[in-house]
């Protein structure tokens, strides 16, 4: 009696044990990435675009003084001879910036004239408050034109320090404020639901077939060492694959080079394995009884499986598509061939556009990699699953209850 | 009920496990390193790599007990946390934040007035190459590539965007655009739905990103960046890649090209900027301050070991 | 009135043959789509992979027996040998099995089986948001806390590392990447035991340990089993997080733990961007090694299987 008692207490303390371990290998992943990315977070990640809308602008001669009138902030650096005020910022991802804090009422920074060719040269054209100023053109004291701003790695201080001695400014090139990642999150759902509506249905059935119909067959094994055999790929050969075999197939629907179909068919077939082995596994569970008494009271084999079988295994299957879900949010080197890199502001199924993760991978593969940015992005990242994790649960409880 | 209580402790435990090992090591204090030297190197295909090698004549003699990091910044973080390390970074690092401290090279100190005036010699191209002439999308595509060549590499203004990103190149000596703009007539019309693709070395992106916003700032014209690394410059300009779906206008590489790479097949080719290669040390490491290239050469093929040796 | 009656009954014994016949051709018709993409990547790195070693191979044809048995990896001097690789992947996947392994059956048994159902739910869906972080992030964080820990311990010890990136770093975080794939599919398969038996075996006198651990640990057998074999997969197929701890050394094989290594992920992985000719087309060859070593490896452990299952039947 006492000796099982003890292995008991043991055995128990054991699991106790293994579980706080996964806790506090969970708990120090959360804390690692809140604490570096936290401070990253900006409202302008998510309003923002990525691309900034870049103008070249003329500055019509300015009127002398302009008297500031309002209180300005304290490291915001104003130029009374020109009217404009401005303060070093960091932008979404991270960058020195600067942007322009105020426009006194008066300034000929209101009636600016767009100077970039095309249709809309000659135009007036209005900058606003939290535009960003890149260079700006003045006339030297040997009348020579100079550059003031960013582009000769002036701050905000030097820049208005600049202007102040200077009567006469030429042009300036503006830009709006960039950095946003909602393109890439809405990208990222793209890609999520497209490898989900092929993949799902291809391996479900798959396992259907392969446990209800050619469980006995003499190649059944093969195929599942072989499924088994690819969950060890590294997605890179996927990627590779994916722009030699599958470019063909996207190419036929209209896309003219990488795209979200196309990235999103390569994950497809990465999923197939996880998706195929877990399902087979959940139908396998399934008790053989269900299908005899399905069958004795008339049913065949269909009916059996939609309506008996599938049920019953739809746990397992849920599983199988968060799994897949997470593996294809976190999937970065398979679709850096087949979707690109380049951010995408507006994303559309037959272009090219980049998932969270290989936005990450761009960042930490830089010259300069940027944690910060990159556990910002994973903050959101992990509220994006969570969220989607409780809306799957949620649908499967309430088909549950109609079951 | 006996388990939930064995779950809270286990909870406690676990979370001040966690918070100790969040925090980071203290470093020890050290004036002067002693001990073995940890070699850092790039990856075999790194542009970096293949130009430091070339300079120091190091070739294929790389000590086999050399580290390999996955990238610049990779570099810069593992040798700022290895006291007894040493390994090279682009110039355009930051080298304070990352804890490393760069050596002059002969006496040299890195900057970018003694890259430009020949004295630092250890730098290396970002290189670019067109399509062949006719081999884009259009004549009028073909213009429009040619015309942001030229802003590139020889305006005033090109230059100065690239120089604020930390390309090194002689602002001065370049061109106003609004002179070479007369030699483009493409650009009198409205060119805002055209879109110009980039694409190779993903070291030369930020300093691409600025000539390229600068560009549209003028023209109208939008582009697409898609970058992944110097091989896929030539790859996808002129070589095997060229017609697939990753193919782009204009391909970049961080390093002179290969004599493989038969660059003299493109509409435009040459080097937009240079970048200059710093070696550095863990900034607690004062035992060098200056390297020749012998010593350098020593180190990095494993005949100096130890950091006592540097200095006899 | 009883002709028609036959007449329905035989009609709708009709339409349920076709509609079986309708729908077994789907699911056959899947499955061979399934197979054809398996074939289609098989093929694909079989190609790519034997071309370096056939005759008139463009850079010059590479000795097939240097290629699985050399020792030394050093792209500079051109000399590609993969058999010490295959070493350190095998040490490193299978450590990282080991460790992960009980740790994550045993969370898996406790958060179904013994937490009170919120806390149990909460574990659950916390396990399954750590198994979608990319594998970047993954390998941020190791470079940021996992190594300098390594670096501190070592120093304690008075051995010398690399700033942390070795082999135990690449076990360490191997292990925790694969620990909530394993984790999930092992709920999965423990929740679905059948309750009659856990009752069955409580009403027999067993204690609800006794239970857990005999009865429905075996039962859960094939599930648990199959999320190793995925776990496994990803342990040898992950490159991205691992080529930032590994520091590629190479020669080897890596038996100190505290030296830097090579995996095979990490090989095909670095510099994949920058490279071109026979350095690029060796990467497939190292892959189809990689191919054969998953295969071997699930082989063993479904022969493991086996013979657990043998000793409790």
């Amino acid at each position: 009696m006492r000796k099982r008692k003890l292995s008991d207490i043991l055995l128990n303390s054991i699991t106790a044990i293994s579980s706080s371990i996964t806790i506090v290998l969970l708990a120090s992943i959360f804390i690692f990435v809140f604490k570096e990315g936290l401070g990253a977070l900006s409202l302008g990640m998510f309003t923002q675009p990525y691309w900034s809308e870049n103008y070249y602008v003329s500055i019509p001669q300015s009127e002398g003084e302009y008297v500031l009138d309002t209180e300005l902030d304290e490291d915001v650096y104003y130029s009374s001879k020109h009217g404009i005020a401005l303060r070093d910022d960091l932008d979404p991802q991270h960058e020195a910036i600067i942007v322009i804090d105020y426009i006194h009422p008066d300034s000929s920074f209101n009636a600016l004239t767009n100077k970039t060719s095309g249709p809309l040269e000659g135009t007036e054209i209005i900058i606003n408050e939290g535009m960003i100023i890149r260079k700006i053109s003045y006339l030297g004291t040997n009348g020579v034109v100079r550059s003031a701003g960013p582009v000769v790695k002036q701050d905000a201080k030097e820049t208005v320090e600049t202007l102040e001695k200077s009567d006469v400014l030429s042009e300036a090139f503006i830009q709006s404020q960039g950095g946003g990642i909602l393109g890439s999150m809405i990208a990222t759902l793209y890609l999520i639901l497209i490898s989900l509506i092929i993949a799902l249905p291809i391996g479900i059935m798959t396992a259907i077939y392969l446990n209800e119909y050619a469980k006995f067959h003499k190649m059944a094994p093969f195929i599942r060492s072989s499924i088994e055999l690819l969950t060890g790929v590294p997605s890179i050969i996927y990627g590779l694959m994916g722009v030699l075999v599958l470019f063909p197939i996207t190419s036929a629907f209209g896309a003219n080079g990488t795209s979200i179909l196309l990235g999103g068919m390569t994950l497809a077939v990465i999923l197939l394995p996880t998706i195929i082995r877990t399902t087979e596994e959940s139908l396998k569970v399934v008790p053989q009884n269900f299908r005899e008494a399905s069958f004795s009271l008339g049913a065949n084999q269909t009916q059996t499986i939609f309506k008996i079988v599938l049920p019953s295994a739809l746990p397992g299957i849920l599983t199988a598509t968060i799994l897949g879900i997470g593996r294809i949010i976190g999937e970065s080197a398979a679709l850096i061939y087949t979707m690109g890199t380049f951010i995408n502001d507006d994303p559309n199924l037959l272009h090219g556009a980049t998932s969270l993760a290989v936005q990450i991978w761009s960042i930490m593969n830089g010259e300069q990699p940027n944690f910060a940015l990159a556990s910002a992005i994973s903050i959101i990242i992990l509220a994006m699953v969570l969220i989607m994790n409780i809306s799957v649960k949620t649908i499967s409880r309430k088909l549950f209850k109609r079951w | 009920m006996k388990s939930f209580r064995l779950l809270i402790i286990a909870l406690i435990f676990g979370l001040t496990l966690a918070a100790c090992t969040s925090s980071t090591p203290v470093e020890p204090e050290a004036t002067g390193v002693t001990g073995t030297i940890n070699v850092y190197t790039r990856d075999a295909s790194s542009g970096t790599r293949g130009a430091f090698e070339e300079f120091i004549e190091l070739e294929d003699k790389l000590t086999v007990s050399a580290i390999e990091v996955t990238g610049n910044g990779d570099m810069a973080v593992k040798v700022g946390e290895d006291l007894n390390g040493i390994g090279y970074v682009s110039l355009t690092t930051d080298f304070a934040a990352n804890g490393v401290t760069p050596l002059t090279y002969k006496g040299v100190v890195a900057s970018e007035e003694n890259v430009i005036n020949g004295t630092y010699e250890l730098a290396r191209p970002f290189e670019m190459v067109t399509r062949a002439s006719g081999d884009f999308a259009s004549p009028e595509q073909e213009q429009l590539v040619l015309a942001f060549v030229d802003f590139l590499l020889n305006s005033v203004e090109g230059r100065e965007v690239v120089f604020a990103e930390g390309g090194i190149v002689d602002v001065e000596a370049g061109t106003p655009w609004d002179t070479l703009k007369a030699n483009h007539a493409i650009l009198n019309q409205d060119v805002s739905t055209f879109v110009i693709k980039t694409g190779g070395s993903t070291s030369v992106e930020k300093t691409l990103k600025a000539a390229l916003e600068a560009f549209q700032a003028l023209t109208n014209v939008q582009f697409e960046m898609n970058h992944t690394g110097s091989s896929d410059g030539f790859k996808r300009t002129l070589g095997a890649e060229k017609d697939s779906a990753n193919g782009v206008d204009v391909g970049f590489a961080s390093r002179y090209f290969k004599s493989e790479e038969t660059v003299n097949l493109g509409a435009a080719t040459g080097p937009y900027a240079m970048d200059a290669i710093v070696v550095v040390v863990n900034d607690e490491n004062t035992v060098l301050s200056d390297a020749s290239k012998e010593l350098i050469f020593n180190i990095f093929s494993g005949s100096v070991t130890t950091w006592e040796e540097t200095v006899e | 009135m009883t002709t028609t009656l036959i007449k329905s009954s035989k009609e709708k014994k009709r339409f349920k043959r076709i509609q079986d016949q309708f729908t077994k051709s789907m699911f056959l018709l899947s499955a061979m789509i399934s197979s054809l993409m398996i074939l289609v990547i098989i093929l694909f790195i079989a190609q790519r992979g034997l071309t370096p070693f056939m005759p008139d191979y463009k850079y010059g044809t590479q000795d097939l027996f240097k290629f699985l048995f050399g020792m030394v990896w050093r792209q500079d001097q051109a000399i590609y040998g993969v058999g010490f690789i295959v070493i350190n992947t095998l040490i490193s996947g299978f450590a990282a099995l080991i460790l992960a392994f009980p740790i994550a059956v045993l969370t898996a048994l406790f958060s179904v089986k013994i937490a009170p159902k919120k806390v149990g739910t909460l574990l659950e869906t916390t396990i399954e948001i750590l198994a979608s972080i990319p594998s970047v992030v993954y390998g941020v964080f190791a470079v940021g806390s996992i190594v300098p820990m390594i670096q501190t311990i070592a120093q304690g010890f008075g051995i010398q590392t690399a700033g942390g990136s070795s082999m135990l770093a690449v076990i360490l975080l191997l292990a925790i990447m694969i620990l909530p794939t394993i984790t999930s599919i092992s709920i999965t398969a423990i929740k679905a035991v059948d309750e009659d038996l856990e009752k069955a075996s409580l009403a027999l006198g067993a204690t609800t340990t006794q239970t857990n651990f005999k009865i429905v640990l075996s039962a859960a057998k094939s599930g648990i089993f199959a999320g190793a074999i995925l776990g496994l997969g990803r342990a040898f197929g992950e490159a991205t997080a691992v080529s930032m701890v590994a520091g590629n050394k190479m020669f080897g094989p890596t038996l100190d733990f505290f030296d830097i290594t090579r995996t095979m992920t990490s090989t095909m992985l670095a510099g994949l961007k920058e490279t071109i000719g026979l350095d690029y087309d060796i990467r497939f060859s190292v892959g189809l090694v990689l191919m054969v070593v998953i295969l071997v490896s699930n082989l063993s452990i479904n022969l493991l299987k086996q013979r657990i299952g043998k000793q409790h039947a």
